[in-house]
């Protein structure tokens, strides 16, 4: 299972495709340090004002700062607005 | 579609739960703020708040509406205030109502048509305040047209709340003075200074004396056998023609004389009242001087200040030199209108003739006018 998910993304780097929507791995946008877009996540797993922990394809991504809120959040893309401090990946996927 | 929106307050644990609920049933939250630990504050659409509310009573969630906006705010809105909601249709109703009547009707260029033109508009049961939505104004304007034959040309518009008749008067047919022979006749007494014919035999020469209703151009023309034939009559004749009016001015004039006694009354006065202290003015026969003060700043209050100055009235005997520059201005005026005021004046003098009472004035115009037409 792993192997094939492997060439798939050795393929479409390959290819030059891009992952996020062939694998539906998570896209991050983040402008400076106070807004941030984030696509193909797959649910919220915590939320405070300052860390957000968000389950995406890849594994658990955590964002941390202060006065964190989300701006809108709809079924695969969220906007969220704050002081950002840092991100992170928790835990990864065995590629 | 977006018909309004909810902002709700959810207070209880695991509220990440809501969240993916929403995530999965692909309901959009928007400005999420997390207050405390225990609590979300988000706004949905208004139409995603029955799924939202259901999940929150099954997780055992407190659940409370802040604000809604849109078509459900209205709703309810409306819901609370029926009369308030009756009211506001019942005004825009008669608005409406009121946006469609005709309130003002204007005519232009009817001259001395305008009476008829609203006599017809008004037994078209055409009036103000009429409502003229269902107006059909085509049929109007043909009532218009086949009514007054002395208009050439009308047309009817509405616009907005005004009904506009425009009217083009006909232009009369020009009268040639003709008798039943088809000849032409002097329109009046004259010397002839020019002939022009066209059809028929000129019956003038230069410089000769016609009087009104003389054969100036007889309807008749020699044929090629030499016979004679009837012809209608057509040309022009110029002829200096004269026109008269007289004027009588008295020679006195009533003068009032002062006596000296005067009287002063002050009156506070606006559109709805008027109120006075001092009694009005006894005298028979006055001056009266009025000055106007406003006194109430913005608000049409008034202060009205009249001086009564008691006076007699007595004859006195005019100078003759003005009751000649007088009556002569008058009598010149009043031939010239006569003739017509476009007409240019060759030559005018007055005369006068003094009688009892006054003075007589006799003004004569002379023109060079068409005396064939």
């Amino acid at each position: 299972m792993f192997s094939i998910r492997k060439k798939t993304i050795r393929s479409a780097q390959q290819l030059g495709l891009p992952e996020d929507v062939l694998l539906g791995m998570p896209r991050i946008v983040l402008r400076g340090n106070t807004s941030l877009t984030l696509e193909n996540h797959k649910g919220i797993l915590e939320y405070t004002d300052k860390r957000v922990r968000l389950r995406t394809s890849i594994g658990t991504l955590i964002i941390s700062g202060s006065a964190l809120n989300i701006v809108k959040m709809g079924r695969n893309d969220l906007m969220m607005r704050g002081r950002i401090d840092e991100i992170s990946y928790e835990t990864f996927k065995k590629l | 579609m977006r018909t309004g929106s909810v902002r709700f307050i959810i207070e209880g644990l695991s509220l990440e739960k809501l969240m993916n609920h929403c995530v999965t049933h692909g309901i959009m939250l928007e400005s999420v703020v997390r207050p405390t630990p225990r609590s979300i504050c988000a706004t949905i659409n208004s139409r995603d708040y029955p799924i939202i509310r259901e999940f929150a009573q099954t997780q055992g969630w407190k659940i409370q509406i802040g604000k809604i906006t849109g078509l459900p705010y209205l709703k309810m809105f409306a819901w609370r205030r029926t009369a308030l909601v009756c009211g506001v249709i019942v005004f825009l109703a008669l608005a409406w109502y009121a946006g469609n009547c005709i309130w003002k009707i204007e005519i232009t260029n009817a001259g001395p048509y305008e009476g008829e033109v609203r006599q017809v508009l008004k037994e078209n049961d055409i009036h103000i305040g009429r409502f003229g939505l269902l107006l059909n104004i085509e049929e109007l304007r043909l009532a218009l047209e086949n009514r007054l034959t002395g208009l050439s040309w009308v047309s009817v518009d509405k616009d907005g709340m005004r009904l506009k008749v425009y009217c083009v008067q006909g232009t009369p047919e020009s009268t040639s003075y003709t008798n039943e022979y088809g000849d032409i006749v002097a329109a009046r007494d004259g010397i002839i200074q020019s002939v022009r014919v066209s059809h028929g035999t000129s019956q003038v020469k230069y410089g000769e004396a016609v009087k009104k209703g003389q054969v100036i151009i007889k309807g008749e023309e020699r044929a090629w056998n030499n016979e004679m034939k009837r012809v209608t009559a057509q040309g022009e004749v110029l002829a200096r023609v004269w026109y008269s009016a007289e004027v009588i001015v008295p020679n006195t004039e009533i003068v009032t004389v002062p006596t000296g006694e005067t009287y002063t009354r002050t009156t506070f006065y606006s559109p709805w009242f008027e109120y006075s202290k001092d009694s009005p003015c006894s005298f028979g026969t006055y001056d009266r001087d009025v000055t106007a003060l406003q006194i109430g700043a913005i608000l049409p209050l008034y202060m009205r200040t009249e001086v009564f100055e008691e006076v007699t009235e007595e004859p006195r005997l005019r100078n003759e030199a003005d009751l000649r520059i007088e009556s002569s201005t008058a009598a010149l005026r009043l031939a010239h209108e006569t003739a017509g005021l476009n007409k240019a004046i060759v030559d005018k003098w007055v005369e006068y003739s003094m009688m009892e009472d006054g003075i007589k004035a006799v003004a004569t115009l002379e023109f060079l006018e068409n005396i064939a037409e």
